[in-house]
């Protein structure tokens, strides 16, 4: 909830701070049915200086434009360019507001034509109260745009929007401060959207991100994508996609304490027209300190996945891919290396009528290396390999009906010197529920479990041991067994 | 003679000029503040035209039925050209008579140099210069004779160039015999807006253009002749009316020009605050001779 809660200053400013200005200028031109034209607005203190100069052509009407713009103290700003008659209207809106900087540099350029137009804008702002610089456009129903803001920040963001067939934006946002974030949003005539997000307390931000939009009559599609380096108490970075049908695929990473956090986040949602699916895949690491790594797909139905890897006091090294694809599919999976005091890596499943599928792997002062998949529809499946290397070490499948009360569960524990190879599966539908593992497991206390609805098996063991071990339970039967190998 | 011969003329120069895919711009300022404005809309084309005529004739009465249906004898014909304010009128009714007139039109009218547009606003100063540059030239050349004999005829015509006029009426002349020369140039618009966050301070027009307007006749009954020239911000700088009545010589030649020049403000070379004020904004750096002299930094 304090994630949401935080975003919700910079996702509500999009396009809002648009508010009084003090002198417009207005310049537009004609030819021949076709226009372009832009108005900028400007609400600036005496100690901000600002120039511009716009030209206009007439053979195949069009428009160039720079600005600059420097200076200290407040500054509110709006660009609002358009074009109309060369196909679809498109209009590109640039909004900058600035409080009390000790520096402000910027500068931009567009070109306008009556079917496209291209507009970049850049600035930077120092001991500012905040700042927040908002770049984008909408053509045929379709929108791309993207967001800067800091707070107590110094921050440096170049933003660039283009328009003509699909519309795109991007931004490189560096900041350093109290808090800094940059964020950006695709979204389709349908209401499909794609988002890409990063932000920083207390540290820097280094974030480049891209949003296209594609015409949806043609079958395009929408895809936001970002890479960031960030290093705060918190940093976060995540995306996530909608489909105008429900489909949904979230992918983030959350790191703490000073942790330096890289990320790179692609997010792809389909055209809904055509039977898209909403995908989405990052690939995390952290060094220093405590992190975590998670996605969630959701499918129209109801059938949600979610993959979490956190770790303390280490490093590690994540690899996550979320799909909701149209016709009741959600999958996920991941790959998480890790090696740190503790680091935990698990996915879930659930399918539409609340079965549920788990796969989890744990270890403590050791390493972690693990492959997890989980896929979830009218039924469920999970499915991981593990090699766990440390002082303790913990993994589980696990499969469970709520409905009819099926369980399955099969585990291997090991405390001291611990070090084993676990495979496994569960999975589960309206029938029957199961779970699978075969370990090679050393250490100086063995302890595996195995469970069904109404059976339980343990053992012990020390030193070294292989064994295999199965739980289900069905309309008929359930058992629980382990089998030394 | 045949009457129609200038009524199609003029048919066909505005079915031309309107036919042409018409360039326009619009330049605005609003001053949220106080609600003051300023607006300008321009419109011009790729245009050229030329004509040339001739007639000489006697308008007449003339059978239009075998029954013996007699039209009254007429002449009338008009011309209206005008691109990016450069216009020229021209009215012409004559009844009973002998009527001869040669006539040459030469219009060119370009939009491919582009407008330019710029607003600057120094760091230190509350002060916003908004300029505009508009590169549209347009070139008319007119010349035209005319001589009557006859019950009456009224001749009239008026030549604007972006707030200039020169024009002349001959009015109930049962003899006129004349020779009239137009040119006109536009070569640029400039507009300069002065304003700050709270008012337009000023707002001003600068066509740089060039009219010359030469007429020689011989007249009898009313023969008017004007001319107005404007400035900058379209302010009133020479104004000329003269009504002759009666039988009439007369020559006149009317030359008007405005080039508009952008000044830069410069700046001192050598400030007499080096070394004392080197911690000051430039901006607040005197501006006044007072304040220069006497080295007066704040």
């Amino acid at each position: 909830m304090a994630r949401l809660l935080r975003l919700i200053v910079p996702i509500a400013c999009f396009l809002i701070f648009q508010g009084a200005y003090a002198i417009d200028f207005h310049f537009s031109a004609s030819n021949g049915g076709e226009s372009v034209g832009m108005t900028d607005s400007y609400d600036v203190d005496d100690s901000v200086g600002v120039w511009s100069r716009s030209s206009a052509s007439f053979d195949g009407v069009s428009m160039t434009d720079r600005k600059s713009l420097s200076g200290s103290g407040d500054a509110n700003i709006n660009h609002v360019m358009c074009g109309r008659g060369g196909g679809s209207d498109y209009v590109i809106n640039y909004a900058l507001e600035t409080l009390g900087a000790s520096c402000i540099d910027g500068s931009g350029s567009s070109t306008l034509t009556p079917g496209a137009g291209v507009a970049s804008r850049s600035v930077s702002t120092t001991g500012s109260a905040w700042t927040t610089s908002e770049l984008s456009g909408t053509q045929g129903g379709d929108f791309a745009g993207v967001e800067s803001y800091a707070r107590l920040a110094d921050i440096s963001a170049s933003q660039s929007v283009s328009t003509g067939g699909s519309v795109a934006a991007s931004q490189k946002v560096e900041a350093q401060g109290a808090y800094a974030a940059a964020y950006g949003q695709g979204k389709d005539s349908e209401g499909s959207y794609a988002v890409s997000y990063a932000d920083v307390w207390d540290g820097y931000l280094e974030a480049s991100q891209g949003i296209k939009t594609g015409n949806y009559a043609t079958g395009g599609c929408v895809a936001a994508s970002q890479k960031v380096e960030a290093q705060g108490d918190p940093a976060m970075v995540f995306g996530e996609g909608r489909d105008s049908r429900g489909n949904y695929a979230f992918i983030g990473a959350t790191a703490y304490d000073g942790t330096t956090l890289d990320a790179s986040q692609g997010v792809k949602v389909g055209n809904s027209a055509t039977g898209g699916t909403v995908a989405a895949s990052q690939n995390v690491e952290a060094q220093g300190g405590s992190a975590t790594a998670y996605g969630q797909g959701m499918d129209a139905e109801g059938s949600y996945v979610n993959l979490h890897a956190d770790l303390y006091n280490g490093s590690i090294e994540a690899s996550q891919q979320v799909k909701a694809a149209t016709g009741g599919s959600v999958a996920a999976s991941q790959n998480v290396e890790a090696q740190g005091e503790s680091a935990t890596a698990y996915g879930i499943g659930v399918d539409s009528k609340g079965s549920y599928v788990e796969d989890y792997a744990n270890v403590y002062d050791g390493s972690l290396d693990v492959s997890q998949q989980v896929k979830a529809g009218n039924s469920a499946t999970a499915r991981q390999s593990a090699v766990i290397d440390g002082s303790g070490a913990y993994a589980y499948c696990e499969a469970r009906n709520p409905d009819k009360n099926y369980y399955a569960y099969v585990d291997d524990w090991i405390n001291g010197n611990a070090y084993f190879e676990f495979e496994g599966e569960a999975s589960v539908d309206d029938s029957e529920a199961r779970a699978h593992q075969r370990s090679y497991a050393e250490g100086n206390f063995i302890w595996p479990w195995a469970y069904s609805t109404g059976t339980f098996e343990e053992r012990f063991w020390f030193g070294t041991k292989s064994f295999e071990s199965w739980a289900w339970t069905t309309d008929t039967d359930d058992d629980a067994i382990i089998v030394e190998l | 003679m045949n009457s129609y011969c200038a009524l199609t003329t003029a048919l066909l120069l505005a079915g031309l000029i309107s036919g042409a895919s018409a360039a326009s711009y619009t330049f605005g300022v609003d001053n949220i503040t106080d609600g003051s404005s300023f607006w300008i809309t321009r419109q011009s084309a790729n245009i050229s035209f030329e004509m040339e005529s001739s007639v000489e004739g006697d308008i007449a009465p003339i059978a239009v039925t075998p029954s013996g249906r007699v039209l009254s004898p007429y002449y009338s014909g008009s011309s209206d050209l005008a691109t990016n304010d450069v216009r020229l009128r021209e009215r012409t009714a004559a009844l009973e008579g002998t009527y001869s007139s040669q006539e040459v039109i030469d219009l060119l009218a370009k939009t491919s140099g582009g407008v330019n547009r710029t607003y600057f606003k120094p760091a230190g100063s509350e002060i916003w210069t908004i300029t505009l540059t508009e590169s549209w030239p347009v070139r008319l050349n007119a010349s035209k004779t005319t001589d009557y004999l006859g019950k009456m005829i009224n001749d009239r015509d008026s030549a604007g160039n972006n707030g200039d006029v020169v024009g002349s009426s001959f009015l109930y002349n049962p003899e006129l015999s004349r020779e009239r020369n137009v040119a006109m140039r536009l070569d640029r618009l400039n507009a300069t807006v002065i304003a700050t966050n709270d008012t337009i301070i000023s707002a001003d027009l600068y066509p740089t253009r060039s009219t010359v307007y030469d007429t020689a006749s011989h007249s009898t009954g009313i023969a008017d002749l004007r001319y107005r020239q404007v400035g900058e911000g379209g302010r009133l700088i020479n104004l000329g009316e003269e009504r002759y009545e009666g039988t009439f010589d007369i020559t006149r030649r009317v030359e008007m020009e405005f080039v508009y020049t952008n000044k830069t403000n410069k700046t001192d070379w050598l400030s007499c605050c080096v070394g004392g004020c080197s911690d000051l904004d430039p901006c607040s750096f005197p501006r006044d001779s007072a304040g220069i002299f006497s080295c007066v930094c704040s």
